[in-house]
């Protein structure tokens, strides 16, 4: 899986949280960009892609995830495991 | 699992444990700051329904968002647990998220907790079993509350 894969999974993902279908992610989206993403949707998020992906996240790492980019670095290395 | 409380965000402790006596619970030991966590804490109980009242103190708080967002509304179910480390296994694999690792609570007489989400249920704290005794020294800085 490459990484626009993963930002398709990601997008899909933020649209369902969010509840806003029309919503467009890209690597460089961060929380600064998302007003509505805080801590309690970043887990939400994190809960999702370890469900869709089977994975699990090191809960000393989620709260560095700041970005998309460094969500789909993170997915990216945990499915490689 | 057994319910040990009901985890509940206010907006000011005070206040809210006049509202809540004035509901018919009665006020379990004194409001503790819990530095940890960076939040005051009192244990109100209505005819054995324990209900956690929780403010944060600061901005440093782990509930500070949340308390802005939620104001003051439930935000987490405890249950007991005789052992931490098995529960968290388990329910890390049934889909739940370790999102706070265990520590001691000063609120539950250091008896340590651990905090979990899952998708569908949403936060659930865990408490170790142990003698607990909800009488504890007052909160040094009570006075702020």
């Amino acid at each position: 899986m490459n990484d626009e894969q993963i930002i398709e999974v990601i997008t899909r993902m933020f649209r369902e949280v969010f509840d806003d279908e029309s919503m467009v992610i890209t690597g460089s989206t961060s929380q600064e960009d998302i007003e509505e993403w805080d801590s309690l949707s970043h887990l939400r998020i994190i809960l999702l892609l370890e469900k869709e992906f089977g994975i699990k996240f090191d809960i000393d790492r989620v709260g560095s995830l700041t970005s998309v980019g460094s969500i789909v670095q993170e997915v990216r290395n945990l499915v490689r495991r | 699992m057994k319910v040990h409380h009901v985890g509940y965000i206010v907006d000011n402790l005070a206040n809210a444990m006049i509202e809540f006596e004035k509901l018919g619970y009665k006020r379990v030991g004194e409001p503790v700051y819990d530095q940890v966590r960076d939040i005051y804490v009192v244990f109100v109980n209505n005819d054995g329904v324990m209900v956690e009242l929780v403010m944060p103190k600061s901005r440093n708080s782990v509930i500070y968002k949340l308390a802005g967002k939620y104001r003051n509304m439930p935000y987490h179910i405890c249950y007991e647990t005789d052992c931490l480390e098995d529960d968290i296994e388990q329910l890390t694999k049934r889909g739940y998220m370790l999102i706070r690792k265990p520590e001691a609570a000063s609120a539950i007489s250091n008896n340590r907790v651990a905090f979990l989400m899952h998708l569908d249920v949403g936060i659930i704290e865990l408490v170790e079993k142990k003698v607990i005794n909800y009488e504890r020294e007052c909160c040094s800085e009570k006075g702020q509350l």
